[in-house]
């Protein structure tokens, strides 16, 4: 009884800090649609679509929106760049000074925006720069660089990077390696990254302030507001944005959920390249059709219970798996350890990303087998040449 | 790993230096770079010894720096008093409402910061409905006002920087193996003795990301103050806001900028230490 009331309790003051939360979202929906009894739109007057109706009648407000999604679109373009490059090197590399330059990612965020703001503008100063907009993109770029980088490398960790490594093997070229397989892996969380970037260039006043010259800024616009005039058309936009932004949202999570279905075998499935030395002719036309790729499943992905019971299944249905693959012509070998050696070609690889998780869990569950010694690192005991014309038999 | 062939390795070695080379340098040249000129300029024109402006700063706006950091520590365990169960709820009891919840408490990143706090404005104002709710529960007198108190400044920044707080508590709630839970309560451990042992100690990390998250942005803000706060409630931005831009003062501006600095470091530092916790990132 007490338990349960404490339970309550808890929902209860859950649901008090959420209404906190939303209360000046509500207030801001509900005063677009407020017509004020004088130039501030700070009391609720009556009920009106007219700032609606003409939601660009104020000028400089719709300037001010222009110019910062102009600052937001060329500062998240660049700070993308440069923070996803520096996300990459901090993952794939250990190097030196890789220490400090993470440190140096953090310290803008645990530097207070007055700081940064006031900093940049002593050095504009001294240079004898003038502020305007290129100031306030620099300035912009400069805070979500951090952010940027600290996203994607938090979405870069648990990547599977044997997947590149096997396309290279395969003889794609760097380039297509990071076009046709790493791209297309890390772009939801390049995109989550932008979208917040976006979103912090939008609303940033502080430091736009100090940075801005004569230059005026959506939230600038709104500061200014609170002198001259607070016109509903300033709520009205600021709920379009709201709306916007959940579409945008709601669209990219959809995105993101069929990458990671499709990116399944990626991520339930360890392919690490091995095999002979290819003919170069083989490695021009980018495909080597007599290299192998083994292709094991991750103990981390299904849990090793999961793992031990795969293994004997694929031990019973070595020649059912076997024939499964063959029909949807990938060559395989399947060694007495558990590990399941297939034949991929560079287009069979790329194509792996694009099986549904749930199907290769499926098929993974009905025809592959894994070893016990299946794991996370493919092992470097020496291995039997793979016969590529003639698989093994099923027993 | 197996990425690090013999041959992949030479290939490589300029490789991460290359990569991050464009965003260090921007960093270094708008970050680092900065930093130095403002404290170069904290020093220059003193008319005396050099850390004559230093002496200035904290003569005159001493009482300012003590607010700041007073408004930012109140917010900061205010939006831990709010934001750990609000957590909590979302990481534990919330089911398949998890991300619709996180989804929600993410919902004011998308709308202005500074129109929300107008917003404060108008629910907050003297005819407004929090104070007329606030009479008829007698915790106001006849002519209390919310607008203008130290409780609506701290209340505004509380707001703002609360969902930094929700969500970093949130990851490292998220992160629990509840299976320690259920051990605990096996050798009898109260729901509250498991919490306090083995749960909340678990969360520590993200009560250190999330205070951190919250103060600093807090103890800096100065838009709070000026929307929702007299000049009684001023904080340390606001000067220094004002002595870069109106008064144009740089070197005291400067000054005041890197005596902000400097005590957040510290602080940061000292709460570092005690939570034992080294790694920001």
């Amino acid at each position: 009884m007490i338990r349960r009331l404490g339970g309550w309790l808890l929902d209860g003051a859950a649901a008090l800090v959420l209404l906190y939360l939303f209360l000046p979202i509500a207030v801001i929906v509900l005063y677009s649609f407020n017509r004020p009894a004088g130039r501030f739109n700070f009391v609720w007057k009556a009920f009106s679509l007219d700032a609606w109706r003409h939601p660009f009648a104020y000028e400089a407000l719709t300037e001010s929106m222009l110019l910062s999604l102009r600052v937001a679109a060329v500062s998240t373009a660049v700070a993308t760049v440069l923070g996803t490059l520096v996300a990459l090197a901090l993952t794939r590399y250990r190097f030196r000074g890789r220490g400090a330059v993470a440190l140096l990612l953090v310290l803008p965020l645990t530097t207070p925006e007055v700081v940064l703001g006031s900093s940049l503008l002593s050095l504009f100063l001294d240079l004898d720069a003038p502020t305007g907009f290129t100031t306030i993109v620099i300035a912009h770029i400069m805070f979500s660089v951090s952010y940027v980088a600290l996203t994607v490398r938090a979405r870069l960790r648990g990547f599977d990077w044997t997947l590149e490594e096997a396309a290279m093997d395969l003889g794609a070229t760097p380039a297509r390696v990071f076009t046709r397989i790493t791209l297309p892996l890390i772009a939801p969380g390049i995109a989550a990254a932008a979208m917040l970037a976006f979103a912090l260039s939008m609303d940033d006043f502080i430091i736009t302030l100090f940075n801005a010259g004569s230059r005026v800024t959506y939230p600038l616009y709104v500061y200014g507001a609170r002198r001259a005039a607070f016109p509903p058309q300033i709520n009205v936009l600021a709920t379009a944005i709201l709306f916007l932004s959940l579409i945008v949202l709601a669209a990219t999570v959809l995105w993101q959920q069929r990458t990671l279905r499709q990116r399944g075998p990626a991520l339930g499935m360890k392919i690490a390249s091995r095999g002979r030395p290819t003919a170069p002719a083989d490695a021009t036309q980018g495909c080597c059709p007599n290299r192998w790729t083994t292709a094991t499943i991750s103990r981390s992905a299904l849990g090793t219970a999961e793992a031990r019971r795969l293994a004997a299944l694929g031990r019973a249905n070595v020649a059912e798996m076997t024939a499964f693959l063959r029909q949807r012509g990938i060559r395989c070998d399947y060694e007495p350890t558990g590990r399941l050696m297939v034949a991929l070609t560079l287009g069979q690889l790329e194509d792996a990303r694009r099986v549904p998780a749930r199907r290769a869990r499926s098929l993974s569950l009905a025809s592959l087998g894994v070893g016990d010694e299946a794991t996370d690192r493919p092992s470097r005991a020496p291995r039997p040449a793979p016969r590529a014309r003639s698989p093994r038999p099923g027993r | 790993m197996s990425r690090t062939g013999i041959g992949e390795a030479r290939r490589h070695r300029l490789a991460p230096y290359l990569l991050v080379a464009p965003g260090v340098v921007w960093l270094l040249a708008f970050f680092v770079v900065p930093i130095v000129t403002l404290a170069q300029t904290s020093v220059t024109d003193t008319g005396g010894a050099w850390y004559a402006t230093y002496a200035r700063a904290l003569a005159d706006y001493g009482t300012h720096f003590l607010r700041s950091l007073r408004y930012g520590l109140a917010a900061t365990l205010l939006a831990l008093a709010a934001g750990y169960p609000l957590a909590y709820c979302i990481a534990f009891r919330a089911g398949r409402l998890r991300n619709l919840l996180l989804g929600l408490v993410m919902l004011p990143f998308f709308t202005s910061f500074l129109v929300r706090t107008f917003a404060w404005k108008t629910i907050l104002a003297d005819d407004g409905p929090a104070v007329w709710l606030f009479r008829q529960l007698h915790l106001l007198g006849g002519a209390g006002r919310l607008l203008d108190t130290a409780a609506a400044v701290v209340g505004g920044l509380t707001y703002n920087f609360l969902p930094f707080m929700i969500l970093p508590i949130y990851v490292s709630l998220e992160k629990i193996d509840l299976r320690l839970v259920e051990a605990a309560q096996d050798l009898y451990a109260t729901p509250v003795a498991a919490f306090r042992k083995v749960v909340l100690p678990l969360s520590l990390p993200g009560v250190f990301a999330g205070s951190l998250l919250t103060f600093i942005p807090a103890a800096g803000d100065f838009i709070n103050a000026q929307l929702l706060g007299s000049p009684n409630q001023q904080m340390i931005g606001t000067v220094i806001q004002n002595q870069f831009l109106e008064v144009r003062d740089y070197p005291l501006a400067a000054s005041l900028s890197f005596v902000l600095m400097a005590a957040i470091t510290i602080g940061v530092t000292i709460y570092a230490r005690v939570l034992g916790t080294e790694d920001l990132a």
